[in-house]
């Protein structure tokens, strides 16, 4: 039912119907906004970046030959905005890669269930932009090192270790927040 | 942990207003299906375009031929035998004979017409006499072709036999100037008002009025050139005064019937673009004989 929907939403933005495509903004703009927010600093240059994100699945929808899952395409292109939006401001001020070093175990930092979600993200965005964004992209994106390396145009060492910090970090930070 | 993930994932915040209202004004509607089809549209326009633009020059550049050409075509032509055959008419048998006539006279009568366009010299077209036979010196030619860059009169140029030393300076109307004021008839191919061979030249008088037009002024109030009028130079009295200043497509912006009532480059009070400006002067002596010119000016900035 929804699906068939939005089908119908997808055709009728593929031929540029306003009221299409102000159904499918409606559909996912949270979502995306969210994930803007994210990698942002602020909520105001997420929002800033979800504009820009739609803009461009209005532009290019009419390419888009995935019908069932718009929502996947949707959110690649609101990750390439958001990168390109913390590329051109700042960069992503990489640490040294760590050549050679083992690779730890660590064990995935997502906290349990019972964490507050909003917790979570503000804790996250508490992160240094380079740890934040591959955080994002490899444990909520799920791209893999060799995705991000490219992504990122670092190496997937550096990916790697980046990911290596951030779960550190996150886990310092949720230490006192888990602690029953 | 994938609990968490999807839990992210599904994480919503809700954007303000204004992000909406960002896409409406930005987001293409209707979107081009491919992008094939906008190049495509592009391609057209440009071609219309081009088209449109051959067309207008085609159309607003008749020459001599083409006027022949033209009336030739209007000329009833020789009909095709059958078709006049079958006619019940008595064109029929005449129509051959007739028709061998016609061409001819059809080419001539097109042709005076044309050759009266095209002779077009100027003198010998009434009204333009008024602005012809005041054309001080005959040997206008060589000098009416150069380029006049400043207010400066044209001694050099102009061949000894003139008597008068100081000529106003010539300004070069161009081959086919536009403009047309009121009391000058334009014609398609204008040459210079003042290169005409076959005006009968007055005779070699000194003018009572010895007068200059600047060729170029610059309207930005610093008190110096300020305004575009005449100057007329033996501080002679003059009557009747006109001054005329056109865009050189003819569209008139100011008009001055007084010669310390200079133009100060507006219209309508606004300011126009620095470009070429056409100006026509006219007045009388106080022995009532008159003059009149056209000439360009530029409006500097």
């Amino acid at each position: 039912m929804v699906v068939q929907d939005e089908k119908e939403i997808i055709e009728g933005c593929k031929k540029g119907r306003r009221e299409a495509q102000k159904k499918l903004y409606d559909l996912y703009a949270g979502k995306m906004l969210a994930l803007c927010f994210r990698y942002c600093d602020t909520l105001e240059e997420a929002e800033d970046v979800l504009q820009e994100g739609f803009i461009k699945v209005f532009t290019s929808i009419g390419q888009c030959k995935k019908r069932s899952r718009i929502e996947a395409w949707m959110r690649t292109i609101m990750v390439n905005t958001a990168l390109n939006y913390l590329r051109s401001i700042a960069g992503f001020r990489f640490s040294e890669e760590l050549e050679g070093m083992p690779e730890t175990v660590q064990p995935s930092v997502m906290p349990d269930n019972t964490m507050e979600v909003d917790h979570l993200i503000e804790t996250i965005k508490d992160l240094p932009i380079g740890y934040r964004t591959v955080f994002n992209l490899y444990e909520v994106e799920g791209y893999s090192h060799a995705e991000i390396a490219e992504m990122l145009n670092v190496s997937i060492n550096t990916s790697k270790s980046q990911l290596r910090k951030a779960r550190q970090q996150l886990q310092e930070q949720l230490k006192g927040y888990n602690k029953p | 942990m994938n609990g968490i993930r999807e839990r992210l994932k599904d994480h919503s915040i809700t954007p303000s207003d204004r992000v909406w209202q960002g896409i409406e004004a930005a987001a293409p509607a209707p979107v081009t299906p491919s992008g094939i089809i906008r190049p495509f549209i592009y391609g057209a326009a440009a071609l219309l375009f081009v088209a449109g633009v051959f067309l207008l020059y085609r159309y607003t550049t008749i020459t001599q031929d083409d006027q022949m050409e033209q009336v030739e075509l209007l000329v009833p032509a020789v009909p095709s035998e059958e078709e006049h055959a079958a006619q019940p008419t008595k064109e029929a048998p005449v129509a051959s004979d007739d028709h061998t006539d016609e061409p001819s006279n059809g080419h001539l009568q097109p042709q005076h017409t044309a050759d009266a366009t095209t002779d077009e010299v100027p003198g010998t077209e009434g009204v333009r006499v008024a602005a012809e036979t005041h054309q001080p010196k005959p040997s206008r030619q060589p000098s009416s072709q150069e380029t006049r860059t400043g207010t400066t009169t044209i001694g050099a140029a102009d061949p000894p036999s003139e008597g008068v030393p100081e000529r106003v300076p010539r300004q070069p109307v161009d081959e086919t100037p536009p403009v047309t004021p009121p009391p000058i008839q334009d014609t398609p191919s204008d040459p210079p008002v003042t290169d005409d061979p076959e005006t009968p030249e007055p005779p070699a008088e000194e003018d009572l009025v010895q007068w200059e037009v600047p060729n170029a002024f610059m309207a930005n109030y610093d008190g110096v050139n300020d305004y575009f009028k005449p100057v007329i130079l033996n501080n002679a009295d003059i009557t009747d005064f006109r001054m005329q200043i056109y865009t050189r497509e003819g569209v008139l912006l100011f008009e001055s019937t007084h010669l310390d009532n200079g133009w100060d480059g507006t219209y309508n009070g606004m300011p126009v673009q620095p470009q070429v400006y056409i100006w026509a002067i006219s007045f009388r002596d106080i022995e009532g004989k008159s003059y009149a010119r056209r000439g360009h000016v530029t409006l500097l900035r």
